[in-house]
């Protein structure tokens, strides 16, 4: 690995741990009220059981801690990793720190996805997340092609292509509830919200392959996303093929993306705060460092964010909006204390 | 053996306002030449046309007697190394992690660096003194270091030829010469055929051993330093009275100018 500074390392080992100790305190953590007792008791019985042969029978305490509260968590652990790694990649291939997963177009073109399945096929299982999914990677392939100019696609071009891309499908959302009635209206805003009450182990196997092969590819990637970061021309004097790393950056980003909201619907901001607050705090903007680091953190925040969500009134918040409340403080502090630091030294 | 580099009949053009035309130009391993000119005579397109960055109408450009343009990108960055000129970096990669960078050409896309990498690296920061900086963020250092980092990732490039674009631009006057300097014992030490483009004729003088006049889009003369600059054609490159002197056997090209008057 890197001969980086000792600090670093120290830093590193704490942040890429953390989503564990965060990971367990948040199954004593939900709506309906568990002691902690039973649930460590819950825990120990189902893991002695899963060693012998015995069936389990844990009862009402066991589904909720294994069938609601663990997917749940696995959900925001998956989303927090894709959402927040994302951010990372696509700030480095575009040179620019205001850009998150979204800027291609997929969080508007899955709303709108979703949208038309809520509002005109709400019988049809699993329609929002299949039409969510697609009307996202399709967003994405059309920001690309107007982006795609004599054979190189300028950054530029990109982000105008991401805005027009976002405009269109943002337009047809609007359309799609003013056709619908108030029923499914309340669907759709819920889904534009972002919450992870869908989450259980069948969405999670569903979107597990995708989120792993995307998440493999930027890792795999993290070196040479720094070379990506110097710019189209000095990436190809230097004997990258920019165009064709770029579109794998944005081609995975987009898979595990699309494949999250889809389950969760759009929740912002993860994928712009993380990666900032990792650079804020290890101080360089080396992505073999910063791509793992914003995936632990990532998760460390949706994870997090959920158990607010869950836990904060009797009833459920949608994690979305929570995710900016909590964020955008935390940032300004950051900003005004650290300044503009990962960015201009 | 084919030439380093090798560029004939070459001809380029933006629209219809420029227009580089009926180049053509040879340099061997182990040779500085350097492009001379006014602003907008060419030198920087020229030296895009040869990492080809740019795609000539007409003519060829070879490196070790291949097409540039036959080759991929991987394969070019392995016969070329190119340095842009000194600009402000967007992110604070510290020097060794920028010169690292010359190595991607050798890797496949999920690749890390490897130790070997490292090596080659560290021994290229070496090579151009930078050593006790290695880990300092190179929007940090001065210009002229940052320039000699941006060379020693090319050199970590291991490339046959080297192109620089205006390596002095932006750098005060000691600097100017310590990278003119390391350009000049990179070429010898190193074996690579560079070219790069000057702006000061005192400088492609010194550090030159083939110097190419360029103007508006041509090739106007092109030979050993001390034959090919001289007061007629300065006069037709920058329109300008000059007269050449001669210090210890140095020549050097001085401005017929005096402040407040005439």
């Amino acid at each position: 690995m890197t001969p980086t500074p000792g600090r670093l390392r120290w830093y590193m080992l704490a942040i890429l741990l953390l989503p564990i100790p965060v990971f367990v305190a948040s199954m004593f953590i939900g709506t309906y009220y568990i002691p902690p007792g039973v649930v460590l008791q819950v825990i120990f019985n189902r893991i002695v059981s899963a060693f012998s042969s015995a069936p389990s029978s844990s009862g009402v305490y066991g589904t909720i801690i294994f069938d609601i509260r663990l997917p749940r968590i696995v959900l925001a652990l998956l989303g927090g990793i894709v959402l927040a790694t994302t951010g990372a990649s696509l700030q480095g291939v575009f040179k620019n720190p205001l850009v998150d997963s979204y800027i291609l177009g997929i969080a508007a073109g899955a709303g709108f996805g979703a949208a038309l399945a809520l509002a005109f096929l709400p019988s049809v299982l699993a329609m929002s997340q299949i039409l969510a999914f697609a009307f996202g990677v399709l967003a994405f392939l059309l920001t690309f092609l107007a982006a795609r100019t004599r054979g190189e696609t300028p950054i530029v071009s990109l982000v105008l292509g991401g805005i027009i891309v976002t405009a269109l499908f943002s337009a047809g959302i609007s359309l799609v509830e003013f056709f619908t009635n108030p029923n499914q209206l309340a669907g759709i805003v819920h889904w534009l919200m972002g919450s992870l009450d869908s989450a259980t182990w069948n969405v999670i196997l569903e979107i597990l392959p995708v989120t792993i092969a995307g998440f493999g590819v930027i890792f795999l990637m993290r070196w040479r996303l720094n070379v990506l970061s110097m710019g189209e021309e000095e990436a190809k004097s230097l004997g990258v093929n920019i165009g064709r790393d770029r579109l794998i950056v944005m081609a995975a980003s987009t898979l595990m993306v699309s494949a999250i909201i889809s389950v969760t619907g759009i929740i912002g901001w993860i994928g712009l705060v993380v990666p900032h607050i990792v650079r804020m705090l290890v101080k360089t903007p080396d992505n073999r460092v910063i791509i793992p680091l914003s995936a632990a953190l990532g998760a460390v925040f949706l994870i997090t964010a959920d158990d607010l969500a869950r836990s904060l009134f009797v009833f459920e918040l949608p994690v979305g909006p929570l995710c900016t409340i909590i964020g955008a403080p935390f940032f300004l502090y950051l900003l005004k204390t650290r300044g503009g630091a990962a960015w201009r030294q | 053996m084919s030439e380093a580099i090798s560029i004939r009949g070459l001809r380029f053009s933006y629209g219809l306002d420029f227009e580089l035309r009926d180049i053509s130009l040879t340099v061997e391993r182990g040779n500085v030449t350097t492009l001379l000119g006014p602003n907008g005579c060419g030198k920087t397109t020229l030296l895009k046309c040869m990492n080809a960055l740019l795609t000539p109408e007409e003519g060829i450009v070879q490196l070790n007697g291949k097409d540039v343009l036959r080759m991929d990108r991987g394969e070019l960055a392995r016969l070329a190394g190119f340095v842009p000129q000194s600009h402000t970096p967007s992110f604070p990669y510290s020097v060794e992690d920028v010169v690292l960078m010359g190595r991607v050409s050798c890797m496949s896309i999920f690749q890390q660096p490897s130790s070997l990498d490292y090596a080659k690296a560290d021994d290229a920061i070496e090579a151009v003194g930078l050593s006790v900086l290695k880990d300092r963020p190179y929007t940090q250092i001065s210009g002229g270091e940052r320039q000699l980092s941006l060379i020693a990732r090319a050199i970590a490039q291991e490339p046959t030829a080297l192109l620089l674009d205006e390596p002095t631009a932006h750098l005060d006057f000691k600097n100017q010469f310590t990278v003119l300097q390391m350009v000049r014992k990179v070429a010898r030490e190193r074996g690579m055929a560079v070219v790069m483009s000057l702006h000061d004729p005192n400088q492609a003088m010194l550090f030159s051993d083939t110097v190419a006049l360029m103007s508006s889009g041509r090739i106007v003369s092109l030979g050993k330093p001390e034959e090919v600059i001289g007061p007629e054609n300065i006069k037709q490159l920058y329109g300008m009275d000059t007269e050449i002197i001669v210090h210890d056997g140095r020549k050097l090209v001085m401005p017929l100018i005096w402040p407040g008057e005439r």
